[in-house]
C-alpha cells in the first residue's frame, strides 16, 4: 500500500516532500491531510532552511510501526539522545526561528525542546552580563535607571 | 547587520515567558537588569520555581524571597508552582502553609514541593484537598493532616507521594478515591507512614510506580491492592515483604517486577498482555499460574541475583512464544545461591527458541550461567546478537577464559554475531 505523500513549499519556494505520519505532527497541518494530498501546500511564515529543520524533527518523532512510544523506554532514551544532539548543534538565531515555526505549526514537542535550549543557554551563565553577552541583549537602562531596579528588587539580589 | 543581535527581543512575550518558565525564579528576577523589555517580566511567568540551595541554603533569605516574589508576582493564572527545601529548616512548615494558600487561591494547576527527607516532615494545610484546578501534584516529605476534610482532586491527572506520612490508614484510599480522572501516580512509602494497604482502583489509570523507600520496614503484612484496568505501565518495588494483588490489566504494556514476596501469582497471572517484562523474584514456582502464556512477550529482562534463577528463566521462556530479546544481568547483591541444585532445561520447543538477541551484563561464567549461555547458543536458532559482557572486576585470565568457551560452544544460528565485550 503506497503511503499518500504531501509537498510542502516554503516560504522562498523550498518544496518537501513528506508522508502523512509527518503531517499529522503539526495540528496546524493536519487537517490538510483530507484536501491536500499530490498539491503543494504553501507554508508562508517559515523559510526553507527552517522548515527543513523541522521536516528532520518530525520524521525521527514519527511513532513507529503501531506501537505507542510507552512500549519501549530505551527507545524513549534514543530518541532524547537525539532530539538533545540535534537542538544543541543550532545556533540561538536558529533555535528562536524554529520557536516561532513550531509555534504556528502548533507543534508541542518541538517548541518545547527549542524554548529549553534557550533556557539551557541563559541558565550556564553566571550573572546578567553574560547572560547579556549570549543573547545580544544591548541594555538601553541609565546608570539611574539600572540602580533603581537594582534597589527595588535587591531582595532578590543578596 | 544587528540581524542577529538581540534577536531574542523580537520574539513576542508570551514566548520569552515560556523560556523564563523554564528556569528558577531566582535567576528570572536577577534578569530584570538585562534591558527595560525586561524589568517586570518575571512578575509575569506563569511558572515559579524555589529551590533553597540558591539561597545558600540559608531560610530567612529563601522565604523572604519567596514571600516577596509571591507578593508581587502578577501573571494572571500561576500556571505551576514548585518549591524545594533540600536542607533542613525551621518552621518551614508555616511558610509552606501559607504559600500553598496563596498558590490554591490563585488557582494553580502544579504544585511540586518537597523537603529534605532526613527531616520530620512539613504538615500541609486542608485548604489543599479540595483544590479543584491542581492537575499535576507531587509531593515529598511532606505529613497530610486530617483525613476527614473533604477532598476534591477531580482534575489531577499526576500524583506523585514519596515518602508521605498520612493521617491514619483511611487517609490515603480517601484521597486516590477523589481522584477521579488520575492517569499516573507513583507511591513511595516510608516507615512510619501509618498506612497498611495502599488500595488504588482507578478507572482511567495509565501509569502506576509503588516503591517502598530504603529506610527499614517493620512487619510484613502490609500490601498493594491494584484495580486498573486500563493500565500501561507498571513498576513496583518492595523489598519488604507483605502482597501485592492486582485485577486483570489487559492494556499492559511494560512492567517491572522486584518483590520478594512469596508467590506473585496476583501480579504476574495479571499481567499476560505484557510486551515488556523486568524481573527480580524470590521464587519460580509460584512467580505465576501453571498455565499461563505471555503471549504478547517480547523482551524480557531478568535479574540474576535469585537463587535458582534460572528456574524462573526456564519458565518463562516456554511460556512466552514470541520472546525475541533476553537481557540477563545482576540487578542486586547476590542472596545466597545453591551451587549444586541441576538446572531443568527448557523443554526444546519443535522450532528452537524465538531468541534474536541476548544479551548477558555482568557476566561471571560460573557453572550455572555457562550453561544457560550454552544452551541459548545452541537453541536459538533465529539468534542474530548475543552480546556477553564480563563483570568489571574479573581478571584478564578469566576473561580469556569466559570468552573461549562461549565462542567455541556450538551456535544453532548461523547468523549468530557473539559480541565479547
Amino acid at each position: 500500500m503506497t503511503k499518500e505523500m504531501f509537498t510542502l513549499k516554503s516560504s522562498d519556494g523550498f518544496l518537501f516532500v513528506v508522508d502523512e505520519a509527518v503531517v499529522h505532527q503539526s495540528v496546524t497541518l493536519s487537517p490538510m491531510v483530507q484536501d491536500c494530498a499530490g498539491r503543494e501546500y504553501p507554508i508562508n511564515n517559515v523559510t526553507g532552511k527552517i522548515l527543513n529543520l523541522v521536516v528532520e524533527y518530525c520524521k525521527n518523532h514519527v511513532v513507529v510501526d503501531g506501537g505507542d512510544s510507552s512500549s519501549s523506554s530505551s527507545s524513549g532514551d534514543a530518541l532524547k539522545k537525539w532530539d538533545d544532539e540535534f537542538i544543541t548543534q543550532m545556533d540561538l538565531s536558529t533555535v528562536y526561528d524554529l520557536i516561532m515555526a513550531a509555534n504556528y505549526l502548533i507543534i508541542k514537542g518541538l517548541f518545547d525542546l527549542a524554548c529549553q535550549r534557550v533556557a539551557d543557554e541563559i541558565a550556564a551563565c553566571k550573572d546578567h552580563e553574560e547572560i547579556r553577552a549570549t543573547l545580544g541583549i544591548v541594555s538601553d537602562y541609565t546608570a539611574e535607571e539600572e540602580a533603581e531596579v537594582l534597589k527595588e528588587n535587591e531582595w532578590a539580589f543578596d | 547587520m544587528d540581524d542577529y543581535r538581540d534577536r531574542i527581543s523580537r520574539l513576542p512575550d508570551d514566548f520569552l515567558l515560556q523560556i523564563l518558565s523554564r528556569l528558577p525564579t531566582k535567576d528570572v528576577v536577577a534578569m530584570s537588569l538585562l534591558s527595560k523589555r525586561w524589568r517586570f517580566l518575571w512578575t509575569l511567568v506563569p511558572k515559579l520555581n524555589f529551590d533553597l540551595r540558591l539561597h545558600d541554603n540559608t531560610c530567612p533569605k529563601f522565604t523572604k524571597f519567596v514571600d516577596r516574589s509571591l507578593l508581587l508576582h502578577k501573571a494572571p493564572t500561576l500556571e505551576s508552582l514548585r518549591v524545594k527545601i533540600g536542607s533542613i529548616c525551621h518552621n518551614a512548615d508555616v511558610d509552606v502553609s501559607v504559600w500553598v494558600r496563596i498558590a490554591v487561591d490563585r488557582g494553580v494547576r502544579e504544585l511540586d514541593i518537597s523537603y529534605c527527607p532526613a527531616e520530620e516532615p512539613i504538615r500541609l494545610p486542608k485548604c489543599l484537598f479540595p483544590c479543584a484546578t491542581l492537575v499535576v501534584l507531587k509531593l515529598e516529605n511532606m505529613s497530610l493532616v486530617d483525613a476527614s476534610s473533604y477532598v476534591c482532586f477531580k482534575s489531577l491527572k499526576t500524583l506523585h507521594l514519596l515518602d508521605v506520612k498520612y493521617f491514619d490508614e483511611q487517609s490515603l484510599p480517601h484521597l486516590l478515591s477523589s481522584c477521579y480522572v488520575l492517569e499516573d501516580l507513583v507511591v513511595q512509602r516510608c516507615p512510619g507512614d501509618n498506612v497498611k494497604i495502599v488500595s488504588v482502583n482507578a478507572a482511567c489509570l495509565k501509569t502506576l510506580t509503588l516503591h517502598k523507600s530504603s529506610q527499614a520496614f517493620e512487619g510484613d503484612d502490609d500490601g498493594f491492592l491494584i484495580a486498573a484496568p486500563k493500565l500501561k505501565r507498571l513498576d513496583i518495588e518492595d523489598y519488604w515483604g507483605g502482597f501485592c494483588y492486582i485485577e486483570n490489566m489487559p492494556e499492559v504494556v511494560e512492567a517491572n517486577v522486584d518483590v520478594i514476596y512469596k508467590t506473585t501469582e496476583r501480579i504476574l497471572g495479571s499481567l499476560t498482555s505484557v510486551k515488556r517484562l523486568a524481573l527480580c523474584l524470590m521464587t519460580s514456582d509460584a512467580a505465576y499460574p501453571t498455565g499461563t502464556v505471555f503471549s504478547q512477550l517480547i523482551h524480557l529482562e531478568l535479574c540474576t541475583c535469585a537463587p535458582r534463577w534460572w528456574d524462573l528463566l526456564t519458565r518463562v521462556i516456554e511460556d512466552s512464544p514470541k520472546l525475541r530479546v533476553l537481557k540477563l544481568r545482576q540487578k542486586h547483591i547476590r542472596r545466597t545461591s545453591s551451587p549444586g541444585a541441576s538446572w531443568k532445561q527448557p523443554v526444546s520447543l519443535p522450532k528452537g527458541l524465538s531468541l534474536e538477541t541476548f544479551k548477558w551484563e555482568l557476566y561471571e561464567g560460573t557453572q550455572k550461567q555457562k550453561e544457560v549461555a550454552k544452551f541459548i547458543l545452541k537453541h536459538g536458532v533465529r539468534l542474530k546478537k548475543v552480546i556477553v559482557s564480563p563483570k568489571p572486576s574479573s581478571s584478564l585470565l578469566e576473561k580469556h577464559e569466559m570468552l573461549k568457551e562461549l565462542s567455541s560452544a556450538p551456535r544453532g544460528s548461523s547468523t549468530c554475531k557473539l559480541l565479547f565485550d
